[in-house]
């Protein structure tokens, strides 16, 4: 492993301690919802790991990430990305098997009503696009062109994924689509 | 009710449940940091003194290999190819499949034969691991693994199995298939994709770092492979990318091959969060450390697409990968055909077998008696 370049300690401590800062504000912000995000896509279990490590993510490069007009839409792809990810949710599975045999169980994640855990496990059975745009369109109540944004593609993709995915949750939870 | 009153509830519950704790997540992820910047720090010391030392775990071998033209797949070799795909499928790419194997195992599953053909180890669909007899259909336990799936290799001669238990301290068991005692193999840090040596004395496992190379009884561990610059920055994306397959040895135990990593761009953009991996077979020789074949087998960002694995052949003749081409192009080198190709040890004789890509398992099964 190749050493840091050296740099200027007390140039790195002021632009470490604002960089905290900013970071600080945006993780206090934005997690509580990321971790909601990744638990609709990805389940309880991982829910917490996938959303830490896109914050990590986003920490390691906040000098960068921090910049970006919409950080928030950057993490928030980086944690959908990575909630449907198979190869990528093989290891957060690991992190997240040891993380709760650990835990203290008071501090196991809540259950929710039994409805609402087979609404979720029916976003989780969606293609994964239309799961994101779903998963974001409802955690985040976001418009189309921001949800177009985040991941990367037109509106009119998107709202073929939400129509497609709304269809789709229609026939697997037995209900009336009244948008049709 | 209808889907969006159905909606707005489940989705106020799930905010509900997971808005409180925010602060001690905020602690969580500076000690998760502060973690992996030690176990980076005691992996790098540990090495630089197993170099003052000069120690060297594997003496150099004598010259044996087979240098004899590979016989085509099929004929003489008295072995099938043999893969799982994503549906947790078995089947043979080439070769006959013995009875006994299971069509069906857990979409995630490993698959690993003992060198004389009579056993197979693989993850059942309910999860568990098992070590089935091709003789007599009988199946046992191996214990469970982790949640959805199994980082765990059978000894070749099918008397232990090592198991990588998971976490972000994951440490690697070593089984006994009968009775016996469970042993954990002292590391440092999480340790991932254990690959016994043919006469089970020796293992690979991956690091952050990179490959690691350890003796059963945890002794003379060794840096073989670091991962490369940005990839062995102590991150999520740089350690699922570090190197997370298993290795794969020459029967005769004196070279591995396996997945050298790196980025695929030489600048990483904050724009694309995910890092695209380039994959590299490498085969190294463990006695001299040089690097027999080095050759690019694709790329990907590997969320939908599953990265490669590789496998030696019995007869030493072979080596199989199933190379990854997620429809980039690579300015180093032409993405190949994504499939299971097979190339001999010295990288000639490159031919492709299949244009289907193997998932979590890839093995050879040796032909019984």
């Amino acid at each position: 492993m190749e050493p840091e370049p050296l740099v200027d300690t007390v140039t790195l401590g002021r632009a470490a301690s604002s960089t905290s800062v900013g970071f600080d504000e945006f993780y206090l912000s934005e997690m509580g919802r990321l971790v909601a995000l990744a638990r609709s896509l990805a389940g309880v279990a991982v829910a917490e790991d996938i959303a830490q490590e896109a914050m990590l993510v986003a920490y390691r490069r906040w000098r960068e990430v921090g910049a970006l007009q919409r950080p928030d839409l950057w993490v928030r792809r980086t944690c959908a990305n990575m909630a449907v990810s198979q190869f990528r949710r093989r290891v957060a599975e690991l992190r997240a098997t040891t993380r709760l045999t650990r835990r203290r169980p008071d501090a196991t994640p809540e259950p929710m009503s039994e409805r609402a855990e087979e609404f979720w496990d029916a976003v989780r059975t969606l293609p994964h696009r239309q799961a994101q745009a779903a998963a974001l369109r409802f955690v985040y109540d976001m418009p189309i062109a921001e949800i177009a944004e985040t991941l990367g593609c037109s509106a009119g993709t998107v709202k073929q994924h939400l129509s497609r995915a709304r269809q789709a949750l229609s026939v697997a939870l037995d209900l009336q689509d009244r948008s049709d | 009710m209808d889907l969006d009153e159905l909606a707005r509830g489940a989705t106020r519950e799930l905010l509900d449940v997971t808005s409180a704790g925010v602060a001690q997540r905020r602690t969580l992820l500076d000690q998760t940091r502060r973690r992996r910047r030690i176990g980076n720090a005691a992996a790098l010391t540990a090495l630089v003194t197993l170099m003052a030392g000069g120690l060297l775990l594997v003496t150099a071998p004598p010259d044996d290999r087979d240098t004899r033209p590979a016989r085509p797949i099929g004929e003489g070799h008295g072995t099938a190819l043999v893969t799982v795909n994503t549906a947790g499928q078995i089947h043979a790419l080439d070769g006959d499949v013995a009875v006994g194997v299971p069509r069906e195992v857990h979409a995630l599953s490993p698959i690993d034969f003992t060198s004389d053909g009579t056993r197979v180890m693989f993850q059942a669909q309910d999860g568990s691991l098992r070590l089935v007899d091709l003789r007599t259909g009988g199946s046992r336990s191996l214990g469970a693994c982790a949640e959805r799936w199994c980082d765990a290799d059978l000894s070749a001669d099918g008397r232990f199995v090592a198991v990588g238990s998971g976490g972000l301290d994951s440490v690697i068991e070593i089984r006994p298939v009968g009775e016996g005692r469970i042993q954990r193999l002292p590391i440092a840090g999480a340790a991932h994709a254990p690959s016994w040596s043919p006469d089970g004395e020796h293992l690979t496992f991956t690091a952050d770092e990179g490959l690691f190379l350890i003796g059963k009884d945890g002794r003379g561990m060794r840096l073989l492979w670091p991962a490369s610059g940005e990839l062995a920055t102590g991150s999520w994306s740089s350690e699922l990318m570090s190197m997370t397959e298993p290795a794969s040895w020459s029967p005769d135990g004196s070279r591995i091959a396996f997945l050298a990593t790196e980025p695929w761009d030489d600048d990483v953009s904050a724009a694309d969060p995910i890092i695209p991996v380039r994959y590299t077979l490498t085969v190294l020789d463990l006695g001299s450390g040089a690097t027999e074949l080095s050759r690019y087998v694709g790329g990907c960002y590997c969320l939908n697409v599953s990265p490669p694995a590789v496998a030696w052949s019995p007869d030493g003749s072979l080596i199989a990968v199933n190379v990854v081409d997620n429809g980039r192009r690579d300015t180093k080198g032409a993405a190949r055909n994504a499939g299971v190709h097979v190339v001999r040890p010295d990288g000639t004789g490159w031919r492709q077998l299949t244009t289907e890509s193997a998932t979590w398992g890839l093995a050879w099964q040796p032909s019984m008696g």
